[in-house]
């Protein structure tokens, strides 16, 4: 046990960027934080108002420092306050928490992304992995989607996924929109559009849970096993450490069991109504 | 139950918590019967022990009758958690400057006195979510140094221990059991400390005769608190339910989501954790219990993941019997009878298991 | 942190809550440097109706005028706070809804004709959309303090949906419905007083108002059948429903 596991550190913000109405990435740089692997979450806490489970959306070293990029949309009690926030404020992190994404077993695999609006955010490191690994995995997919073209993640970043070798990137919003080309629909319609050897693809999902629901249905038809789809589940979140209970899904505590889960895991509680 | 016993009279009882705090310095603290009110406190007398009075309980009602050294009174709504992990409790202290405390939790060293068999085992289940996780159940636990447990000659009406193994007696985990008798007491060891403690007492070797007696209250308490379906079976039955709405809506029509029975239970131990801020800008972090029948419990920014109250229910029940055996190793529900007799309603959840048993089976 | 403007207007209401309001500045009176009074007509003389970031509204709309007055408000305001079970439910005056209100006038007032009001009495959320909605006849002072401090500080409060039962439990109160067969609507009232009735051995009679959120018509009358049973009458139960949750009797269609 930690000395002091309800302690947040503290951090100061070292750079923002408004990636959407209503979200903003907010970059914190720590020293003496143990490096998060991908699908991690930090308790990001605002003074006086609570705290609220974040994916981390991004790792680099800075000097001595780690700097860790929270990409956070304004909802509620805590996450509005990060739209009054600038550079230089301080704000608490504990963590990292949770059981990320099993990319190591994947190695020699194709992998399939499928990320709906905030939930690109935890699959984000996952492509910056193979992007450092490229020669460890196979193809990569990366299919995307958001309601409209202003809410999609990582815009400046999005463009140059196509330059992955042996990768394919493609993008859907919701309904029709002025200027917009690409895919209209759900983005789940676009796993229909790529060529998958279902025998060797790792898929993996973090989106509204509807969205989850339809992408592995969609994976078990095209024969991917359950034990290589990985979501990543969201639930109500208040301590991140498996004492509060709040997060429990079926005998899962999503938040130190999870938040990633394989498909196989999930199977006996993920069709029941409000379990 | 088989190691060796000993009887003595209810003087060795007062005696026994005496030595507590005199040869060992320990904090005796129970449940305390002072100015007929029940309260968990310190205890520093027998005198102060509810021992005279008995707990009449039914779904939905509670009296305490005062009836002379025949009662047997079993407990009331405060299980130990109001102790080890209380319903609100400061976390962390924040300044202005960002600086942090955590906050202290610091019950010196204490022995548990006079509590029931299915409470000896709620410990046990929240030892397994809590214990080397949370720094102040952590804390709270440790400055338990001695258990001496009651056991249960006289099971209530709502009780039902004994279909769970958690009860009428105790098995392990505590220092020294005592059941009071017609006309005596017996006190059986259940650590070396425990059986130090013992030899101080004026008891002898428990007579053949006494053993018989014990035996058959401990028969008949058994018999009288088995009240479930056999539980594998049971089991198998709430693993089928699982995704039939209709049943457990039917089964939790006449609840109202007031999240008593959470509060009462002696190991639901869910919390929500709150801020209260200063205007110079420091701030108490705080938490306090939070029941998985309240609307909140699985409200997230934009959706809800327990929307209807029968998935609250249902959750309640089935983290009771399927989740905890997979979180702990235990079965969640230490079978006290507490949410039965203090929800307002009058749900009963052996009835609750009955129909879903009868049901799906 | 920069000071936020804020409006107090009040409908038809007792006033208790603006009294609450008051107090609370009163002991926190280090509020009253971050918050810029615009209108509150109680508290000065000098008032402007403005734009607003935060609107209190007190009090329910028992006549055209006040549709009129809210809907000015809300226009003008970027959050709007409905303070207190008048404003968020209907509160008392409510018991008249029913029955005609020219002959309710007749027994209250000397000279009925001044008083201007329609049938029905309506919480402010049933006519503008309410971005947070205070409990309580009269609210909690301390909790309206907490949440004003948290809108300043740029954030929100948390919101806790659960029944009085939780609060009365956490305080270690004995239940007076199982205890004393009292009869008490805690189970379906929504928790904020910090179970002050129970704790004075009494019922809650439900002056915070009934749980919005979980509760079904099958749902009132099962805890109707359990009071029924401790000797509380259909109709006081559902004076009580009325008199503090009209808006919710409304759409339940109880
Ligand atoms: C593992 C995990 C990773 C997440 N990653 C991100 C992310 O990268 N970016 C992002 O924008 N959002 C993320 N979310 C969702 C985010 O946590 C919620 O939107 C946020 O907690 C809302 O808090 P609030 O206080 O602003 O809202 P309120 O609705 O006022 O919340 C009240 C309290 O309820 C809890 N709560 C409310 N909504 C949620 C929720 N959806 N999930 C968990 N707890 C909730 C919070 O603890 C909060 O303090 C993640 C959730 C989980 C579980
Ligand atoms: S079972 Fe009873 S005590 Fe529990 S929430 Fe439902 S009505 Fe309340
Ligand atoms: S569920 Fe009920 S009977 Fe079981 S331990 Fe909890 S309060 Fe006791
Ligand atoms: S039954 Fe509900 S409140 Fe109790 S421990 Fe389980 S989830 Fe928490
Ligand atoms: S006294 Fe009332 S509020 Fe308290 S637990 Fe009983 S029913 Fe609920
Ligand atoms: S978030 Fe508290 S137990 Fe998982």
């Amino acid at each position: 046990m930690l000395a002091k596991p309800l302690t947040p550190l503290l951090a100061t913000v070292v750079d923002l960027i408004d990636e959407a109405p209503l979200v903003r990435t907010i970059y914190v740089a720590l020293r003496d934080f143990p490096e998060p692997a991908p699908g991690q979450f930090n308790m990001v806490y605002a003074k006086g108002l609570g705290e609220a489970p974040i994916s981390i959306s991004d790792v680099f070293r800075k000097g001595d420092r780690l700097v860790i990029a929270h990409t956070i949309r304004s909802v509620g009690a805590v996450t509005k306050y990060t739209t009054c926030i600038g550079v230089g404020s301080q704000i608490g992190i504990r963590g990292p928490y949770g059981r990320g994404w099993p990319i190591e077993e994947a190695k020699g695999m194709d992998l399939l992304i499928v990320g709906g609006g905030i939930g690109l955010a935890p699959l984000r490191p996952i492509i910056r992995y193979v992007e450092a690994h490229r020669d460890s995995f196979g193809k990569l997919f990366i299919l995307y989607g958001a309601r409209t073209p202003h809410d999609l993640l990582f815009k400046s970043e999005l463009g140059k996924y196509a330059n992955i070798p042996n990768s394919i990137t493609k993008i859907s919003i919701d309904k029709p929109y002025e200027g917009w080309t690409g895919y209209v629909g759900f983005v789940t319609d676009l796993i229909n559009y790529i060529d998958l050897d279902p025998g060797r693809t790792a898929a993996y999902i973090c989106g509204p849970e509807v969205m989850m629901k339809v992408a592995v249905r969609r994976l078990i038809n095209r024969g991917l096993k359950p034990d290589k789809i990985f979501l990543s589940l969201e639930r109500r979140m208040r301590c991140g450490m498996g004492v509060c209970g709040t997060c429990q899904f079926g005998h899962y505590f999503v938040c130190k069991d999870g938040p990633v889960f394989s498909y196989g895991e999930l199977m006996k509680y993920l069709w029941v109504d409000g379990i | 139950m088989m190691s060796m016993m000993y009887e003595g009279s209810i003087r060795d009882v007062g005696k026994l918590l005496s030595l507590l705090s005199s040869l060992l310095n320990l904090k005796v603290i129970g449940l305390r019967y002072v100015n007929k009110s029940l309260s968990y406190g310190e205890l520093n007398s027998i005198d102060e022990a509810p021992l005279n009075v008995e707990d009449v309980q039914a779904p939905s009602s509670y009296k305490l009758v005062e009836e002379g050294a025949s009662g047997r009174f079993r407990h009331s709504f405060p299980s130990l958690k109001y102790f080890l992990y209380p319903p609100v409790q400061d976390v962390l202290y924040i300044g202005r400057d960002f600086s942090s405390r955590e906050a202290k939790v610091d019950l010196g060293d204490v022995a548990l006195f006079g509590i029931k068999p299915c409470d000896l085992h709620s410990m046990k289940v929240f030892d397994g979510i809590l214990m080397n996780r949370d720094p102040y159940y952590t804390s709270a636990r440790s400055s338990i140094k001695i258990v001496v447990v009651e056991e249960c000659v006289k099971p209530s009406k709502v009780c039902f221990c004994g279909s769970l193994g958690t009860g009428p007696w105790a098995s392990d985990g505590f220092d020294v059991a005592f059941a009071r008798l017609s006309n005596s007491v017996v006190f059986k060891p259940g650590s070396s400390i425990g059986s130090d403690l013992l030899k101080r007492l004026n008891v002898k070797r428990a007579s053949d005769e006494t053993m018989y007696e014990y035996r058959e209250a401990m028969d008949n308490a058994l018999k009288s608190t088995k009240a479930l379906p056999e539980l594998t079976a049971l089991n198998n039955a709430l693993e089928k339910s699982m995704g039939s709405g209709e049943l457990w809506t039917k089964v939790s029509r006449k609840c109202v989501g007031c999240s008593n029975c959470n509060m009462v239970c002696p190991t639901c131990f869910c919390t929500e954790f709150f801020d209260e801020v200063e205007l110079d800008e420091s701030a108490v972090r705080l938490r306090k219990w939070h029941g998985c029948l309240s609307y909140s419990y699985g409200l997230v920014a934009g959706g809800h993941f327990r929307p209807k109250l029968y998935m609250r229910y249902r959750h309640f029940i089935l983290h009771k019997f399927l989740f905890y055996p997979n979180q702990v190793g235990l079965i969640g529900c230490v079978g006290c009878g507490r949410c039965i007799t203090w929800c307002p309603l009058g749900v009963d959840i052996r009835e609750t298991l009955w129909e879903v048993f009868k049901s799906v089976s | 942190m920069k000071r936020i403007s804020v409006g107090v207007f009040k409908l038809t209401s007792c006033s208790g809550c603006i009294n609450e309001l008051i107090y609370a500045l009163v002991k926190h009176p280090e509020l009253l440097k971050l918050i810029d009074v615009k209108y509150f007509t109680e508290l000065q003389d000098v008032n402007a109706l403005t734009e607003l970031n935060v609107a209190i509204v007190e009090g329910s709309c028992v006549r055209e005028e006040h549709e009129g007055i809210l809907k000015k408000i809300r226009g003008l305001s970027e959050v709007l706070i409905s303070m207190g079970t008048c404003a968020t439910l209907g509160g008392v005056q409510s018991l008249r809804v029913g029955v005609d209100v020219s002959e309710v006038k007749k027994y209250v007032y000397l000279n009925p004709e001044y008083v201007d009001a329609y049938n029905d009495v309506k919480a402010v959320g049933e006519l503008i959309q309410v971005d947070l909605s205070l409990r309580g006849c009269p609210v909690n002072g301390d909790a309206l303090a907490s949440i004003i401090k948290k809108i300043v500080i740029g954030g929100w409060p948390l919101e806790v949906y659960e029944s009085l039962c939780a609060d009365c439990k956490r305080a270690g109160i004995e239940c007076v419905v199982v205890a004393k067969g009292t009869p008490c609507l805690g189970p379906i009232v929504s928790a904020g007083c910090g179970a002050l009735c129970p704790s004075f051995g009494r019922g809650c009679y439900g002056c915070y108002g009934v749980k919005d959120k979980d509760l079904d018509p099958e749902k009132i009358f099962e805890m109707e059948k359990a009071l029924g049973r401790l000797g509380l009458s259909k109709d006081d139960f559902y004076s009580l429903l009325k008199g503090y949750s009209m808006s919710l009797v409304k759409s339940l269609k109880i």
